[in-house]
């Protein structure tokens, strides 16, 4: 709501002075009994209560880790939808029938604090939702090579716990955790570590890395290395309109959304259309996919920006 | 109404009145014999108690005592304690009437010990050991509290490998009040429980603990035992914390700990055989382990033992923790009103002077009722 | 995705468990340096600002070291339906933890005994009369865990609270002070509160000079309390300051 009212498109049309905070009250009002037609009212002018065009996507930031207890931490902002998330790194045993790869569980959570909706013990209906898509595309997407978390083949490898806190929720949930996601690998700094006498894995200090009496290091790697990184974005489908990273006003009132996910390399990963009232023609699925092909460019710079900043740092 | 009933306690409380309809101030004061039941390891025995101090007087029931008394403060003032005895103070108390409507302390030490030999398997190389049980009840006028502790073995925490665990669960059972039906006591059972945790366990070093970690310890790192205090509230006329960790000391008192012989594994990594003995116990050092002294901020006085009327009308209440050497173990604050940075240290001298006094009957009342129980 | 249970974090080193002993030992002796570089009675740096979620009426992020707080609050809004009619308005708070927010990797569930602890620090400042029927929610996630993190959250949900124009009487700041040996460690960090002897924790509105929430673990003497809540007090003050400074440049900036 910040945003909007410092926005100076449509409906700052008064004049000055009492004239104007009278002329924002009613606007206000119009907006909250009638927000369909403020939107379509909008539209016509090609342009979103917030100043937006239909196609453009919200100022993202990335910003690369915030949670110094966690191996990997990324907190990434979409407008004013703000998310966390953090990899902490666990040693298990790999399963016998893939005994060289280690694993992923990523769980998207959405706490009281993001939203009005959500309450203590009753936890929102989207956060599993979402989950399960995050987890498919990442390990659909072939991002990660399992392999690469291998430790001793068939006695030890990582667990990667990807936690995804969403810290204010406005719209686009999915796009804001996937590039959370995604941002929180690529600043994954993987602990090197030793076999201690009783077959455990521990961790070695640095400090004790040049130490001749340190046991043998398990691995040398330190970074992952990413293949094709998904990007995504959800776009509003509203008769012939396409608004490109709604806002949570702009999804509650227009529900038909679809979500694509293209690789770095432009290759679909997912397409994701939950129902809703607008049926899209293929041509409208292919403006989607224009659309999120700008979208990876952007945030393929944007990534890439934040990953040089700390590199200098 | 509920204004009335606040000017109406205040009123009451500054004249040293007792509010409660019945329970004149006098009639607890007739002296007569205490009687305590007290049963050692597997019988069970019946002991009379003297009165426990000259200055106090106590009220005899069948299988009840109760004290209470009175002294004259400086201010010629009678003040009243609802905890077993009574004690004045002169003048840097001028502000703070304390007195308050007695209610009976009523303990039976019900030395239940049974033991539970198939109850619960411990680890699968320990097979089955015998559970032994410490309990009491504890009443409070109409409050009543049964505390019974189990002791099982288990394994330290890897970040204090020389320390056993003790863990304290509270109980408001729903008949105990009519706002603990359906889910309403859970909320009060969490806060009992962690407040007693915070009196009891003392600092995250062990240090101030009223119940020794250490000694709980029997193979450090690898085995200990695990102290399961489970209380449970039966009946709930306020004063709920005092009477609670009252309770768990006397219940304390009487666990005694099996013995326990351990055979070392042939490397330092086995987990070491441990053969409990049915036979001999260990007796738990109590001493220790703090008195909870509750005040209760009703108007502008305070009162200690307050019933569910009087906790009604609070503004705020502070529960205490003191320990034989009068040192301050531990301390919550209810209620929502703010407090003078000044009446709380107030509060915490006053609550020293009656958990002082307290303790040592509790104490002088264990101890005699432990040497009748070898007597007989 | 099916979660491996039987995973384990990777477990100190021999050489790290010496150092937490020997730090153990350290405490207890009458002159050491803080790992922060703070003296005893120095608190950590705060950082202090509103505004972090815009979907709730107010809310706060607060940063003290490395402990960090994020805190909403909804309402005044409709109470639960089963909630019995109240003439006064309710207050709920509720505090969870991030599964990274500690060393090892928790459950991240919801703190009952801080949340309990944070009803009882805040009702006794909001002016609960001005909300008749309704209920006021406060909700608190703790994003990395570094020490002190109660009193940080009543701090941050004070703050909150005056962002969303909730009625208080005055602003509530926290502050907790650990005990070790004979010496007094205000503001303590999370390595400080595992090995501490004693910990005493007063919440107060300065400007009335009234404590709504005390808690203290440990063994005291009368007089280290009178010492320890000086220092509290002091400390509080100082920190109202600066939530007063963070609130007059939000509503000027």
């Amino acid at each position: 709501m910040a945003a909007s009212s410092t926005s100076g498109s449509g409906r700052d049309i008064g004049g000055s002075g009492g004239g104007l905070a009278a002329g924002e009250m009613e606007v206000e009002a119009y907006r909250r009994l009638f927000p369909l037609p403020f939107y379509e009212r909008h539209l016509l002018d090609s342009v979103r209560p917030d100043a937006r065009p239909l196609h453009r996507a919200r100022d993202t930031s990335i910003a690369l880790g915030p949670v110094a207890s966690a191996d990997g931490s990324a907190l990434v902002k979409i407008g004013d939808t703000t998310m966390l998330a953090a990899i902490k790194l666990e040693v298990m045993t790999p399963s016998a029938d893939a005994p060289d790869e280690g694993s992923l569980a990523i769980e998207f959570h959405m706490p009281p604090i993001c939203s009005p909706i959500v309450r203590p013990g009753r936890p929102a209906e989207v956060a599993p939702v979402i989950s399960k898509q995050l987890s498919d595309v990442i390990v659909s997407s072939g991002m990660i090579n399992l392999k690469e978390l291998s430790l001793i083949s068939g006695k030890a490898a990582w667990m990667a716990y990807l936690d995804i806190y969403c810290l204010n929720a406005d719209g686009s949930l999915f796009d804001a955790a996937l590039l959370s996601a995604i941002s929180s690998f690529s600043h994954l700094q993987i602990p090197l570590v030793s076999l201690s006498d009783d077959g455990r894995v521990v961790a070695v200090p640095g400090d004790l890395l040049e130490d001749k009496s340190t046991p043998e290091l398990v691995n040398k790697e330190r970074k992952l290395l990413l293949h094709s990184i998904p990007f995504s974005l959800t776009c509003i489908l509203h008769k012939k309109y396409i608004l490109a990273d709604p806002t949570a006003e702009e999804e509650s009132i227009m529900e038909t959304s679809i979500t694509v996910v293209l690789d770095s390399s432009e290759r679909l990963v997912s397409i994701y259309k939950p129902g809703g009232s607008v049926l899209a023609h293929t041509s409208t699925v292919k403006d989607c996919i224009v659309l999120t092909k700008h979208r990876m460019k952007e945030l393929q710079n944007i990534l890439e920006d934040s990953l040089s900043a700390m590199e200098v740092v | 109404m509920e204004t009335r009933l606040l000017t109406c306690l205040q009123a009451l409380v500054s004249l040293s009145l007792s509010p409660l309809p019945g329970r004149p101030l006098t009639r607890l004061c007739c002296p007569a014999p205490t009687k305590c039941s007290f049963s050692s390891h597997r019988r069970r025995i019946h002991s009379s108690l003297s009165p426990l101090d000259p200055r106090c007087s106590a009220v005899c029931r069948s299988d009840v005592f109760a004290a209470a008394s009175c002294s004259t403060a400086a201010s010629k003032r009678t003040l009243w304690f609802g905890f077993l005895f009574a004690t004045g103070w002169g003048g840097d108390l001028a502000h703070t009437a304390c007195s308050s409507p007695p209610s009976r302390l009523r303990i039976s030490l019900s030395h239940r010990r049974t033991l539970v030999g198939s109850a619960t398997v411990i680890g699968e190389e320990n097979g089955v050991i015998p559970q032994a049980n410490g309990s009491a009840r504890v009443r409070l006028g109409a409050t009543d509290v049964i505390v019974s502790i189990k002791a099982e073995l288990g394994k330290p925490h890897p970040l204090q490998p020389d320390k056993g665990k003790v863990a304290i669960f509270i109980d408001c059972s729903p008949t105990a009040a009519p706002m603990f039906e359906g889910r309403g006591g859970e909320e009060l059972s969490t806060e009992l429980s962690f407040a007693l945790q915070r009196c009891l366990l003392g600092g995250r070093s062990g240090a101030g603990a009223g119940i020794d970690l250490s000694s709980l310890v029997i193979v450090e790192g690898k085995v200990c035992w695990d102290l399961y205090i489970d209380g449970l509230v039966v009946s709930s006329d306020g004063n709920l914390l005092d009477a609670l960790a009252a309770a768990i000391k006397v219940a304390l008192s009487n666990t005694g700990i099996p013995k326990v012989t351990v055979n070392l594994g042939a490397s330092p990594n086995d987990q070491p055989d441990v053969d409990v003995s049915d036979e001999e116990f260990l007796q738990f050092d109590t001493s220790g382990v703090p008195v909870v002294v509750t005040l209760t901020k009703v108007g502008r006085h305070y009162i200690v033992d307050a019933t569910s009327e009087e906790e009604s009308q609070m503004s705020s209440a502070v529960s205490i923790s003191v320990n034989q050497h009068g040192h301050i173990c531990g301390l919550t604050k209810r209620g929502g009103a703010g407090l003078d940075p000044s009446v709380i240290l107030d509060m915490i001298s006053v609550a020293k002077h009656v958990g002082e006094q307290l303790m040592s009957i509790l104490d002088s009342e264990i101890a005699a009722a432990e040497a009748s129980a070898e007597d007989q | 995705m099916a979660t491996n249970p039987s995973t384990y974090a990777l477990s100190q080193s021999s050489e790290s468990k010496q150092r937490l002993q020997q730090r153990r030992r350290l405490f207890q002796e009458t002159d050491w340096t803080r790992s922060d570089g703070r003296s005893f009675h120095q608190c950590r740096p705060a950082f202090l600002r509103t505004g972090a979620t815009n979907a709730a009426s107010g809310s706060a992020y607060a940063e003290f070291g490395v402990t960090k707080v994020i805190v909403s609050v909804f309402g005044p809004r409709e109470s639960k339906k089963a909630m019995m009619y109240s003439g006064t308005g309710r207050l709920n708070c509720n505090v969870s933890y991030t599964t990274f927010s500690t060393p090892v990797r928790g459950q991240g569930s919801d703190h009952k005994e801080y949340s309990s602890m944070l009803h009882k620090a805040l009702e006794g400042a909001i002016i609960l009369e001005t909300f008749p029927k309704t209920t006021v929610d406060v909700f608190a996630l703790v994003l990395e865990s570094g020490g002190g993190d109660l009193p940080v959250i009543i701090t941050c949900a004070s703050l909150a609270l005056a962002d969303a124009g909730i009625m208080m009487y005055d602003l509530v700041a926290s502050v907790s002070v650990s005990c070790f040996g004979r010496n007094l460690v205000i503001d303590p960090t999370s390595e400080e509160e595992a090995c501490q002897d004693g910990a005493l924790m007063i919440t107060c509105m300065p400007a009335r000079n009234e404590v709504t929430q005390l808690t203290l673990t440990g063994e005291w003497t009368t007089a280290k309390i009178n010492e320890a809540m000086e220092l509290c007090l002091d400390a509080c003050s100082k920190l109202a300051e600066v939530v007063r400074s963070c609130l007059k440049e939000a509503a000027s900036g």
